[in-house]
């Protein structure tokens, strides 16, 4: 009995030893959490809604690093979602992949991407070619960028939003479609807080989440569709609402 | 809901028809004893693949694309290597036991409990952390829809079915018959996967060729169709296969079918010309 627990322990020893050998990684990076950091944006998230017929992200433009595709299966297939680089003129190299996204289910798939561009694929029933989206990744599609290199987030305008835990001051109510703003929002409520940007069809654009008191955090969004966006103060269980209008 | 369960039972099958061949071959040479290390090695295989699915799911732990290829790709070969060793010890014993040399089948088993650990650890585990990330994603989506963790549920309860009635057929064939079709049938497994491990490899760029398609049958055989599934789930077919996978399944099937099918070597040690009661 005693030889046979040992086996089992080695085993997962070994499989524990093989995971974390090969690169198990936080994919939420440094800086989230500190809530004065703008590494917030970087460490991007592309909401990927998945269907028998469409293939749709939430923005096709991000920032170089690390990059989490949420993709939620829509349809009635089982599909796949696959990054694939370019390899000569064609996008053929794949960059990542994660297979059996169940329908009705969501899978994330988490990959650094340097700069230059890409193609997203959906796979619904799992074959052929895919569905493809381009997507460009990093400042003014510098493809020739290294991977460590810094892109400098470049914005449009800065917005400084405040609350004090029963409102969101500072709101701009109106702004242009392909505007990207900065948001910066001031906590001076009592407790953490976290600032979050949503489409006009319910996608988050962007967050920074667990602004500490008395601190600040910013997020950059590209406001890519018209319509009604809101502005999100989250803190338990009320949220507080600031309406834009992106025309 | 059936797609889901589609997945489900693909993921489940070959581990359930692997694990069933080593539970029925022990049963049958009146070893039923040695079910034990059998059922650790699932136990483990099942329990790490759950534990660390849950922990990729539910904290913001990934598993790089090519952490991931490298640790399926790999885990089949090494799956190859365990399933080709499982299909020539039970061809050895086999012949001890007909020749009721019954020292030195026990002498067999006992060499043998590490590498029945390993073995069924192994061949559940290969397609466990895949299958589990699939099962926990059908969990998180019950907020939702029951209809994915359902799906999926029922998928692998099917899997184990199959396995289980592949079992009880398996008690009812003479021995001879039994490590024949067996054997056959793990070489063909054991080919599949090799040719599945080798496409993994591909894909992560480890090795040329992913776009050298041998032939590509996805239109007849769509990979989302239950007998799509079901080659998939056993054979590890592949719709849309490539010319080095294709070359890797041959490599591997011919010659160790050749050697499977060759004639017993006659035992050197054999004390006395004892003929065979049976």
């Amino acid at each position: 009995m005693a030889a046979r627990g040992s086996i089992v322990l080695l085993g997962a020893t070994a499989g524990a030893a093989l995971l974390a050998g090969c690169g198990v990684t936080d994919s939420t990076g440094t800086g989230t959490g500190t809530g004065t950091s703008t590494s917030a944006a970087a460490a991007g998230r592309v909401a990927v809604s998945a269907s028998d017929r469409a293939c749709q992200l939430d923005r096709t433009t991000l920032e170089a690093g690390s990059t989490t595709f949420a993709v939620r299966n829509t349809g009635s297939k089982v599909t796949e979602l696959y990054v694939y680089g370019k390899q000569g003129d064609a996008f053929t190299k794949i960059v990542s992949e994660v297979e059996n996204i169940g329908p009705g289910t969501s899978r994330d798939l988490t990959v650094s991407l340097p700069a230059g561009t890409y193609e997203v694929a959906c796979k619904p029933g799992q074959t052929g070619n895919g569905i493809r989206a381009t997507i460009t990744v990093g400042g003014g599609g510098s493809a020739s960028a290294s991977p460590t290199t810094q892109v400098t987030p470049r914005y449009d305008r800065e917005v400084e939003l405040a609350t004090d835990g029963s409102r969101i001051s500072g709101g701009p109510g109106r702004a242009k479609v392909g505007e990207v703003i900065e948001f910066k929002l001031s906590n001076r409520a009592t407790g953490p807080r976290t600032l979050e940007l949503k489409d006009p069809a319910g996608g988050v654009a962007g967050e920074v989440a667990d602004i500490k008191p008395g601190g600040t955090g910013e997020v950059l969004v590209k406001l890519s569709k018209p319509g009604e966006w809101q502005i999100i103060v989250e803190a338990g269980k009320k949220d507080l609402i600031s309406a834009l209008t992106v025309s | 809901m059936f797609a889901n369960y589609l997945i489900g039972l693909r993921e489940g099958l070959e581990a359930a028809l692997v694990v069933s061949i080593l539970v029925a071959y022990l049963v049958k040479s009146g070893h039923a004893d040695r079910l034990a290390p059998v059922w650790t090695g699932v136990a483990a295989a099942v329990a790490l693949s759950l534990g660390f699915g849950a922990l990729l799911t539910f904290t913001s732990n990934h598993l790089s694309f090519e952490a991931q290829e490298a640790f399926g790709g790999t885990l089949s070969i090494v799956a190859v290597g365990f399933v080709t060793w499982m299909i020539f010890w039970m061809r050895r014993t086999a012949r001890h036991l007909s020749r009721e040399l019954r020292g030195r089948l026990d002498a067999a088993l006992a060499m043998g409990t590490t590498a029945l650990v390993v073995t069924s650890f192994i061949a559940v585990g290969r397609e466990g952390l895949e299958t589990s990330l699939f099962l926990w994603s059908a969990v998180q989506a019950t907020g939702q829809s029951t209809q994915p963790v359902l799906g999926a549920s029922l998928g692998l309860l099917t899997a184990v079915a199959l396995g289980y009635l592949f079992y009880k057929g398996a008690l009812r064939i003479n021995l001879a018959k039994f490590f024949t079709w067996t054997g056959a049938a793990l070489i063909l497994v054991a080919a599949g996967v090799l040719g599945y491990g080798v496409h993994d490899l591909q894909e992560a760029g480890l090795l040329p060729g992913l776009h050298a398609l041998a032939f590509d049958v996805s239109g007849t055989i769509p990979p989302d169709s239950w007998y799509g599934t079901l080659l998939r789930g056993t054979l590890n077919f592949t719709p849309a296969t490539t010319w080095l996978q294709a070359l890797a399944w041959l490599g591997y099937l011919l010659p160790v079918t050749l050697l499977f099918l060759r004639p017993a070597a006659k035992a050197p040690a054999a004390p006395a010309p004892v003929t065979a009661t049976s």
